[in-house]
Order: structure tokens, then C-alpha cells, then sequence
């Protein structure tokens, strides 16, 4: 296993780290990972795990670039920089430039966690070299059933009466943070930011969503989803991505997986341990299964 | 101001390093930043690059690095050790020293944590010392380090989970976290296990004795229980908002604390 740490990029302020395996020289591959920030981690990930997911990537002969997007990590800010979403993608867009001229490889996969996986699905609809997405616990949406099964888990770990004070207390979290929004738009200011959810500020409507991902299955791009155990009050059933979006026409054509036992940030080594050996199969099949080859590159 | 890779090290402990130059050389100083240990290095590691970038700006060069085993340079986690690391340190001033034919200019150690310790462990084995020491919120005993880990490892776990940790243990199989073994998603082997048993705190009255300057920043609370040696080449800190390091994110805590880059700052004007 080799690495390479390089910056890239127009103003060579992105820095990243090629992971690859031991072939001959100039020998190229035919996939490539790209792994990105998880919210203002660097490079290495949650407890490392982008560290470990290349370095096993590496023992099956795939090469992958681990980068810090700008502002995030060793990058720097540039010098005129784009609103947040646009400079993710844009980066994102780089660093895959960054690796097929390292490597030669001409279709790539993204393994995003987090909002690393709104990072990836987003740059997939800009750029068809990327033809795979595995993403770690993406927006979630909440169902009547996950509502009640969660419910049913608080009477049980804090008894009625707890859970009732729980829930009140919530409510009125809720509803005070309502209140002064409300408050602030009545006289002309600008309203406090909502709650963020899943460590986001944002989530886009479920139907906005699927509408994206169905776009990204029509082109032939394989996305696996995996949502962990760390958003039990939210997604807590293991079909629950489909109940989330019946009627969209992409559950069925989307591979998702609920790993009840991992938390959001895969902090033991189990729960990392899961992951790698998911992501490494899927890579893997990828790999052996022939992913359709990208248009022309036209860069960022 | 020019960002290079560097590669250094012996054979077989390369390291990886980012070395930040001013535009107008020769720098002002040089200031060599020492990493903490695992997830408390990967929560850092933007507060070291926004460091790295001022002090440049201020005419100053500066190096960060991984330790070997840790991070993007090579090597496992679990074949490491203090020692190695402090010769890791010793090394990493070699190429800053070399790299920038720095003889003329003061030479600065910053440590975060464990890097604090080792920053002040490694001064005193260092052929040519730093000039000064700024040692942010240093371990003060291992032992009690390593008991931070273990119950930060439960802590995450069970916030991650939404549930205790007795429930968690019990319905999820999750074994209890012990020393040496994997802690926060980082293997902890061996001899760094028995090192951190025997890691006191930073040897201060050693090296003040020497003649380092030395800026020690602790929580309030643990400032006043600290018996410092007296002084005027110790500079003792009161931490204004301390962060635990361990987290995955800020929740309303700055990534880079204003406080830090003041002292930094600060201990180059006051010299």
C-alpha cells in the first residue's frame, strides 16, 4: 500500500491523499473512490474511518483520493469563493480530476458520510464520472411507524410517566423555537436558523429528494444507502427507507441497508469494522459488474 | 506564503508534514505544531491549519505534522509509543531547522493534549532546545488520560445511541472499552498503554531550569489545583472556554479558539 498527499486544484489550496495498491507502476485502474469531509472533520474521517475505508480499498487494488474540501481540514479558503453548496460540489468536482489524472480511471464512486453524502448525490447530478454512491446516513425521513416504534422505546426505557415528560419537554422545545421565529419575521428580522436535524441545517423535501435520485438511477449510477442506529427517534426499522418513499418510484432500485448497532459517527470498531466490509463487497461488485463508462470528462 | 508537503523521518518512520512559509524570508520564528492523539487530532486539525496560516502571515515558519502511525503519515497506530513519538517530534525540528536554515531564528513548540506532553518531554532530550514552550491544556496525569478516553468512548457511544450504557451493552453486544485496545475508532497498543500509566505532568521546573520560556494554558479549575513552579519565564493560562477535543463536532464551540491564536500571537511580540 502506498500514499501520496499532494495539494490540487486551480490554486493549489486543496490538499488530498492518494491510497493505492502496490501494482506496477503506471498500471491503471479501472474504479476509483473518492472519500470527502464528513460536516468540519478532516480528511480522515469520523474516529479515522476514511483512513481505514482506503487503506482496505487499497488491498483490493482500488485506488482512492481522501480530501478536505475548502475552508475544511489543511485546505485553504479560495480566493473568491462560491456559496457553500456550490464550492462543495465544485471541490468534489476537482478532486476527482485530481485522481483520474493520478490514476487514469475514468468512472469513480463516492463514499460520503453524512453530509458528505449530500456532498456526493450532488456532485453526481454535475458529473456522470461519478457512477456510485454509497451513502452513510443521508436525509432522513421520518414515518408514522418510526413515530409509534419510537415512542413505544421511551415508555419502555423511561417508564409513562417519563416519557410523557420527555415529550412535553420536546414540545415545547419545539414550539418556543417556533415562537421566536415567528417573533423575528412579524417585526422584520431576520429569523434565528430552524433546528438543525441530523447534524444539518437542511433538508430538502422527501419528494425533492427522490426526484434527484431517481435522476441519478436513470443515468445508471448504483447507490447504496446505509442508515446507522444513531437517529433511533427518526429512523428505526429496517425497511423504513421504503415506507419514506412509496409512490417515488426508487425504492426498489436503490440498495439500502440499516445497521441498527452503528452510531452516526462510527466510533467503535465493530460498527467500522461493518461498514469497511459492506463498502469493500460493494466496490468490489461494482468492479466486476461494469459500471457504464462517463461521457467525455467535461471538468468543473 | 508558501504551503509544501514534507516528507521526513527515518526509513521506517516517515512522516508527512505541512510546512507554511512567509513570503519575506528569513521568517520571523519558527514554530513547530505537535498534534494530540486520535480523535482529538482529527477535531484539531483546522484549528492547526488556521494557526499554521496567521503565523506565516506573521513572518513566521511553521511545520505540522502526523506522527507516525497517526493520521496521513505511514505506519499502525498500534505499534506505537511515547517514546517513539518524542523522537518523532525530534525529528520533525530537524526538518523545520534544516529545511529553513532557521540557526538564527527562536524556535517555538505548540502541543494540544498529548502533544503538549510531548512537546515538553521531547525538549528535554533535545540536542538544540526550542526557545519556548506554549503547552495547551497538557495531559497532567496518564493514567487519568486514559480513564478520559475509556469514559468518552462510553459517552459517545451511548449520545450516538440514544441509550445507556448498561442498555447498550446489554442489547447491542457492545464490549467494555479497555487499555490497550481500540478507543474512539483508534487502536491504543501496548507500550503506549503502559506509557500512558506511567505520563505525568510536563516536567516545568526541568526545563525552566534549562532556560525554556514556557506558556502553560489549563481550565481554571485545574490552574489553581496545579502546583506551578515559580518564575517569570512561565506563563500560566487560564483557558477561557475549554472544548472537549474528543467531539466529533463543534455544537457551538469555536474549531479554532480566538484565545489560542492570541497566545500564540502574543508569545512572539513578548519576545
Amino acid at each position: 500500500m502506498k500514499e501520496s498527499t499532494v495539494f490540487f486544484g486551480p490554486e493549489r489550496i486543496l490538499i488530498g491523499t492518494h491510497t493505492f495498491g502496490d501494482e506496477a507502476a503506471g498500471a491503471t485502474a479501472d474504479l476509483g473512490v473518492i472519500l470527502g469531509n464528513a460536516g468540519l472533520l478532516a480528511r480522515t474521517g469520523p474516529h479515522g474511518i476514511n483512513l481505514t475505508l482506503a487503506r482496505a480499498l487499497s488491498r483490493i487494488s482500488v485506488p482512492s483520493l481522501r480530501f478536505d474540501k475548502s475552508g475544511v481540514g489543511d485546505s485553504r479558503r479560495p480566493s473568491n469563493p462560491l456559496p457553500f453548496e456550490q464550492q462543495s460540489i465544485l471541490d468534489t468536482r476537482l478532486a476527482i480530476d485530481e485522481a483520474q489524472a493520478r490514476h487514469g480511471v475514468r468512472r469513480f464512486v463516492m463514499i460520503g458520510f453524512c453530509s458528505g453524502a449530500d456532498d456526493a448525490h450532488l456532485t453526481a447530478l454535475q458529473d456522470e464520472r461519478l457512477c456510485g454512491l454509497l451513502l452513510w446516513d443521508p436525509y432522513i425521513y421520518p414515518t408514522l411507524k418510526s413515530r409509534v416504534l419510537y415512542l413505544q422505546d421511551r415508555v419502555r426505557e423511561l417508564g409513562l410517566p417519563g416519557a410523557m415528560g420527555r415529550g412535553l419537554r420536546l414540545a415545547a422545545r419545539a414550539l418556543y423555537a417556533q415562537l421566536q421565529r415567528g417573533r423575528a419575521l412579524a417585526l422584520g428580522r431576520q429569523a434565528p436558523a430552524p433546528l438543525a436535524r441530523y447534524w444539518r441545517s437542511y433538508i430538502p423535501p422527501a419528494t425533492q429528494y427522490a426526484a434527484r435520485l431517481r435522476q441519478l438511477l436513470d443515468r445508471g449510477v448504483d447507490i447504496k444507502i446505509i442508515y446507522s442506529g444513531g437517529f433511533p427517534g427518526d429512523y428505526n426499522y429496517a425497511n423504513q427507507y421504503r415506507d419514506s418513499f412509496r409512490g417515488c418510484g426508487i425504492a426498489d432500485r436503490i440498495s439500502c441497508m440499516y445497521l441498527p448497532n452503528a452510531d452516526h459517527t462510527l466510533t467503535s470498531r465493530a460498527s467500522q469494522q461493518a461498514l469497511v466490509k459492506i463498502a469493500v463487497e460493494w466496490v468490489d461488485s461494482l468492479r466486476a459488474r461494469g459500471l457504464p463508462t462517463a461521457a467525455p470528462v467535461a471538468g468543473p | 506564503m508558501e504551503h509544501l508537503i514534507a516528507r521526513f523521518g527515518a526509513p521506517d518512520r516517515e512522516m508527512l508534514g505541512i510546512l507554511s512559509l512567509p513570503d519575506a524570508p528569513p521568517g520571523r520564528a519558527a514554530w513547530l505544531l505537535c498534534n494530540p492523539f486520535g480523535q482529538e487530532a482529527v477535531r484539531s486539525k483546522q484549528m492547526y491549519r488556521i494557526l499554521a496560516e496567521r503565523l506565516a502571515r506573521e513572518g513566521c515558519s511553521v511545520l505540522r505534522f502526523d506522527f507516525h502511525g497517526t493520521g496521513d503519515s505511514p505506519g499502525e497506530a498500534v505499534d506505537q509509543s511515547l517514546g517513539d513519538w518524542i523522537s518523532d517530534l525530534l525529528a520533525a525540528d530537524m526538518c523545520l531547522r534544516s529545511r529553513q536554515r532557521l540557526a538564527a531564528v527562536t524556535m517555538h513548540w505548540f502541543g494540544l493534549r498529548l502533544g503538549a506532553n510531548l512537546a515538553a518531554l521531547a525538549a528535554q532530550r533535545a540536542p538544540r532546545r526550542p526557545d519556548q514552550l506554549l503547552l495547551w491544556d497538557p495531559v497532567l496525569s496518564g493514567r487519568e488520560y486514559g480513564e478520559f478516553l475509556l469514559a468518552r468512548h462510553r459517552e459517545s457511544l451511548s449520545d450516538g445511541m440514544h441509550m445507556n450504557w448498561a442498555r447498550l451493552r446489554r442489547e447491542s453486544g457492545e464490549p467494555e472499552p479497555s487499555l490497550p485496545g481500540n478507543v474512539l475508532g483508534f487502536d491504543v497498543g501496548a507500550a503506549l498503554a503502559a506509557d500512558l500509566v506511567r505520563l505525568g505532568p510536563p516536567p516545568l521546573a526541568a526545563l525552566l531550569n534549562d532556560g525554556l520560556r514556557i506558556g502553560i494554558a489549563l481550565d481554571p479549575d485545574r490552574l489553581a489545583r496545579m502546583q506551578l513552579p515559580c518564575g517569570a519565564a512561565l506563563d500560566p493560562i487560564a483557558i477561557e472556554l475549554p472544548i472537549d477535543w474528543t467531539s466529533n463536532d463543534a455544537y457551538g464551540a469555536p474549531i479554532a479558539p480566538q484565545q489560542v491564536q492570541r497566545a500564540v500571537l502574543a508569545s512572539i511580540v513578548h519576545r
